[in-house]
């Protein structure tokens, strides 16, 4: 008799699988890009949704009433369509989509991107209003859309995954277009030494500012060059006596940024416009006392971007 | 019409409200009145308080012909500039031409296709920098 290995990868689920997992609590929400009839161009919900088209609203598929709708055309994503694959594209500067949670949650979000799926836990109040958008979702990291590439789906739980469901749930999205959980690859920053800008000094891997002068930036050499496109996970530990934090991965014009960063570590994720070796960390306040470091930085890939 | 276009505009602070307002009233933001379409607050250095404001949108070739016609006092006749708080005095400081021969109103036109990062080339390309943004 022939054996057939069985391997323990579960089948895409069934449409009504997804809506049970989201829906069953009662203040699940499920945002799908590729639902034909609960995409619109507008907040009403009048003009149906169409490729390269603005996304004004998205119906709830649990039939719990968490839509997201967006009355500001500025703000408003894009719908795209490629073969058969739908997902909402965000501009990263002003685009969002809003979606009003009249109770807590203490669950899971998912949100299902083209270039990876992200499931992280999320505690909201009741009243909030969770945001998708403009390049992260409320409380999250700063940049991180931009490693999940163009949305194929959201979908909030308000209780933990189990790890069957969240594999189910991956399956499920990428049969849809997404790809499998983002995972952070090895640390980048082996103990390449740091280049020390005006008054910065280091001491044991941390860098500090008096704060006397005006050298707002201080610039970490890693001993591996990023690769144009992909996205890198930053964690910096960092204190400032005022203002706020930027982040650069790579030179001067043409460097991808991210700014306004508060005190404790600073999060984020830049995507790599030029293949570089360089992160400068800065403080945009000048003359504020500050410290940095050690850093940390490690690309972000799909799961099975890392076979 | 198809929306073939991202534009980005950005505007000095002190007419935020106005431009604002005339988003309302072209229909492009249906938020409470005085609307939010210019969000992004700038300055040279990124520290508050923001010198101007800007926003990136998705548009089609319609848009950029009210604005042409605009620029030169014409405006549509659905128009009511009044039900907005607006005069077409307003919208002409909006559209006017600075001392140094610039528009007051920086906008920048480009494919649809390529709207990730025009906001970034844009601000880049005049020398500003986002200040904190207000969280909704």
């Amino acid at each position: 008799m022939n054996v057939i290995p069985y391997v323990n990868r579960p089948a895409p689920l069934a449409w009504d699988v997804v809506t049970a997992i989201f829906g069953k609590d009662g203040d699940g929400t499920l945002l799908h890009s590729f639902e034909v009839g609960s995409v619109f161009q507008d907040d009403a919900g009048t003009t149906p949704g169409a490729p390269s088209a603005p996304l004004g609203k998205i119906v709830d598929q649990t039939g719990n009433g968490r839509n997201a709708s967006q009355p500001t055309l500025a703000w408003r994503p894009m719908l795209m369509q490629s073969g058969d694959v739908w997902y909402i594209q965000f501009d990263y500067s002003n685009s969002r989509l809003p979606i009003y949670l009249p109770n807590a949650i203490e669950g899971d979000l998912v949100i299902a991107g083209r270039k990876g799926t992200l499931i992280v836990p999320v505690s909201y109040a009741t009243g909030t209003t969770l945001t998708i958008g403009p390049d992260t979702y409320t409380g999250g990291v700063p940049g991180i859309l931009r490693a999940v590439g163009g949305v194929v789906a959201v979908a909030l739980a308000n209780r933990p995954l189990t790890a069957a469901e969240r594999r189910q749930v991956v399956e499920f999205y990428k049969s849809k277009g997404a790809k499998g959980l983002l995972v952070p690859g090895p640390e980048l920053n082996t103990g390449v030494r740091n280049t020390i800008n005006g008054d910065w000094t280091e001491v044991g891997g941390v860098v500090t500012a008096s704060g006397t002068t005006a050298n707002s930036n201080v610039s970490f050499n890693l001993n591996k060059s990023t690769v144009v496109g992909r996205s890198y996970l930053l964690n910096i530990p960092a204190t400032l006596s005022k203002g706020t934090w930027f982040v650069d991965l790579g030179p001067g014009t043409g460097a991808s940024q991210i700014g306004n960063l508060g005190d404790g570590t600073l999060h984020a994720v830049l995507l790599a416009n030029n293949a570089t070796s360089l992160v400068r960390v800065g403080r945009w306040t000048l003359d504020t006392a500050g410290a940095i470091g050690p850093i940390s930085i490690r690309e972000l890939r799909a799961e099975e971007d890392w076979v | 019409m198809s929306w073939d276009l991202s534009i980005v505009i950005i505007v000095p602070a002190e007419l935020r409200e106005k431009a604002n307002r005339l988003t309302c009233a072209l229909g492009y933001d249906n938020s409470p009145v005085p609307g939010r379409t210019f969000s992004i607050p700038l300055s040279a250095d990124g520290v508050e308080p923001a010198t101007h404001y800007g926003c990136r949108t998705p548009a089609k070739t319609d848009f950029v012909d009210i604005v042409a016609a605009a620029g030169n006092g014409v405006l549509p006749d659905w128009l009511d500039l009044e039900a907005y708080g607006l005069t077409e005095q307003d919208v002409a400081g909006i559209l006017a031409i600075n001392e140094d021969g610039r528009p007051v109103m920086i906008m920048d036109v480009r494919d649809a296709v390529a709207m990730v990062g025009h906001f970034e080339d844009v601000t880049a390309a005049y020398g500003f920098l986002r200040c904190a943004e207000a969280q909704e």
